[in-house]
């Protein structure tokens, strides 16, 4: 009989202090987008991801995490048999429907907005935070603001060129305003050719482009960096538009790196990029990242 | 209109359907986001064709010839294509509902298109001529499955040709899905391009092969515009009336989907010009296919021209997909005379 108790008050022990070991191990996180999988990363809490979406690439480890699908669509069971603490989505078309699910599960989850810079801003407190790397998250936060004022300190007002960016030519898609690149070029003393559409990425015509007459216009159709074949269509592009001033002085410049695709710790780079882009004189000649078309 | 068509008609209407569709043409180099007015453009177009020597100002040329004349003639190129083969397929399948999309001629384009972006092959070759080159290659494979797939003891069974084409679409259509689902997100955005429909991709060496192959097409089938009357009967009276009717099943067939397919190669799934203009025709001019397969040809460019002038102006400067205009003025057009003529025999 004893013993029964004695055996009882064991697997009790276990059945209490079974949750109290758990807490002590790491969290288990899922990252469903590219810049949260990135910042996660930053944060030095690539340990913590137990899976990422399908285009998570950068940096190169995210690559070995366990895929759970598209970001929109991804793979709820493949979630669940993940058992993960915390989900973080980003806001699109489908996070409704996987937060539902998640809800429904038991699952902690949050979305995160970093659509703009400040919105990373607020990615970088509320991931540091839920994923116990305030500090990190803080040094990010505060290396994102220094690389914004010391681009602001350099220029003045007076000088903002138009600016456009363009997103894919077939179909011809355009950065709008409440978007991340609207902020990079307000930031890096440009000003966006495209006011008040209405629509985050307009899709514009050719003439409809002619008319907005950018005096710089940044070329980023490819998600990664460019092959010569394709640095040579976007020439052939732009090059009979000659009336566009950009075309005209030879401003069009053909971006040369991926790092513009996914906002988060590569942004810093990536406004200095665009500052040597639209203030040349200022911030000298960029010509690493970027090819022009002349 | 009366019953008889004499050759006298025939020219009347053929003429008013040219000068219809220059002055669609022209009126509709006028829309635009830059205000150009008609002695601009006048001026630009007698330049550029060589009628005048008076150097024009650069900047309308390029916007009037280079960017708005060129769109617009592939436009009225690719409409004309599409009706043509709709109103062919309408009459060679004897079912109202067919289109060119119908017999998996498009999908098959689209699949050749989507296979050569996710292999990534416009990347060493440049996306302007490979893509309409696959997409033209699958549309003449699947051309060549589904005839001889549907043939029966040598002879081209209309019905499991219909059979066999839709069944063969909703494959193809399944592929490229698939395909869709598995590819990166910077491969997607080519894909897209192809399932919409857009004619923002305009270049000379691609206007001139349209230009001459729906040209070529367009006329080879109005050859068969007799011939295919009678088939409309039915096979059997055709054949009793002594029409060849295998070999003008081939050739309607494979004209009609050669020049389907070229215009998907170059402007994507553009939906309902090839199944409402024909039908429109039918009711303003009766069944005849020799007066109602050239107006056709003439109406669905103007058509297409017309829909594409207002998705690319109504919310100037932004761009509209042109699938959505066609369907969104051709749907109510075609009720409002379906209703006016109800009381005439259709089809």
């Amino acid at each position: 009989m004893s013993k029964k108790i004695y055996i009882f008050l064991f697997v009790l022990f276990f059945i209490f202090i079974a949750p109290i070991i758990r807490a002590d191990e790491a969290l288990r996180i899922i990252s469903l987008a590219p810049a949260i999988t990135e910042i996660i990363f930053a944060l030095e809490g690539g340990d913590m991801l137990v899976g990422v979406t399908s285009y998570c690439d950068y940096p190169p480890q995210a690559q070995e995490k366990e895929k759970v699908g598209g970001f929109i669509n991804p793979n709820i069971e493949k979630i669940v048999s993940l058992s993960p603490d915390l989900v973080i989505l980003s806001p699109n078309s489908g996070t409704k429907k996987v937060q539902e699910h998640l809800n429904y599960l038991d699952i902690d989850n949050c979305v995160v907005r970093f659509y703009t810079i400040q919105g990373l801003f607020e990615a970088y407190e509320v991931i540091g935070k839920r994923i116990g790397r305030e500090a990190q998250g803080k040094m990010l936060y505060t290396e994102l603001e220094n690389t914004i004022q010391n681009i602001k300190q350099k220029f003045t007002e007076q000088m903002r060129p138009n600016v456009l960016f363009v997103r894919s030519h077939h179909p011809l898609y355009v950065a709008g305003e409440n978007t991340y690149e609207d902020d990079v070029i307000f930031i890096c003393g440009g000003i966006n050719s495209i006011r008040g559409s209405g629509m985050r990425y307009p899709q514009y015509t050719v003439e409809g482009i002619v008319s907005l007459n950018p005096e710089i216009i940044v070329d980023a159709t490819f998600y990664k960096t460019p092959n010569e074949n394709q640095i040579k269509e976007i020439k052939n592009f732009w090059s009979p538009l000659q009336n566009i001033s950009a075309v005209k002085n030879n401003n069009v410049y053909i971006i040369k790196t991926d790092i513009h695709s996914v906002p988060g710790p590569r942004t810093p780079k990536f406004l200095k990029i665009m500052a040597s882009i639209i203030h040349p004189e200022v911030f000298g000649k960029e010509e690493q990242y970027s090819e022009r078309i002349k | 209109m009366s019953k008889r068509l004499t050759i006298a008609k025939f020219i009347i209407i053929l003429i008013l359907f040219i000068l219809l569709s220059f002055i669609t043409i022209f009126s509709a180099l006028h829309f635009g986001v830059l205000k150009i007015s008609s002695p601009q453009i006048i001026n630009v177009l007698l330049y550029k064709l060589g009628l005048s020597n008076v150097e024009y100002d650069d900047y309308f040329c390029l916007i009037v010839w280079d960017i708005r004349l060129k769109r617009i003639f592939l436009g009225f190129l690719v409409g004309m294509a599409l009706s043509v083969s709709g109103c062919v397929f309408q009459a060679l399948l004897r079912n109202p509902l067919a289109d060119p999309h119908i017999l998996g001629v498009s999908s098959g384009g689209a699949l050749g298109a989507v296979c050569a972006t996710a292999l990534g092959i416009p990347l060493f070759f440049g996306s302007i001529i490979t893509i309409p080159l696959f997409s033209f290659s699958g549309s003449l494979a699947a051309i060549f499955i589904v005839y001889q797939l549907s043939k029966r003891k040598g002879a081209l069974s209309i019905y499991s040709l219909l059979l066999v084409g839709v069944i063969l679409n909703s494959f193809f259509i399944s592929i490229v899905i698939f395909i869709e689902t598995i590819v990166s997100a910077d491969q997607l955005a080519g894909i897209f391009f192809w399932l919409l429909g857009s004619l923002s991709q305009f270049h000379d060496p691609i206007i001139k092969v349209v230009c001459l192959v729906v040209f070529g097409g367009t006329f080879v089938l109005f050859l068969q515009a007799r011939k295919i009357n009678l088939l409309t009967l039915g096979e059997d009276k055709a054949k009793s009336l002594g029409v060849n009717i295998e070999s003008t099943k081939a050739v309607c067939f494979i004209c009609a989907s050669i020049i389907t397919g070229l215009s998907v190669a170059v402007s994507g799934l553009i939906g309902f010009v090839g199944l409402v203009v024909p039908h429109i025709v039918r009711l303003i001019f009766g069944p005849d296919h020799r007066i109602v397969l050239p107006v056709s040809a003439f109406m669905g460019g103007i058509f297409l021209v017309i829909s594409d002038t207002l998705a690319r102006t109504v919310l100037m400067p932004q761009e509209l997909p042109v699938g959505v205009v066609t369907s969104f003025i051709g749907a109510p057009f075609f009720i409002i005379l379906l209703k006016k003529r109800e009381h005439k025999r259709i089809l």
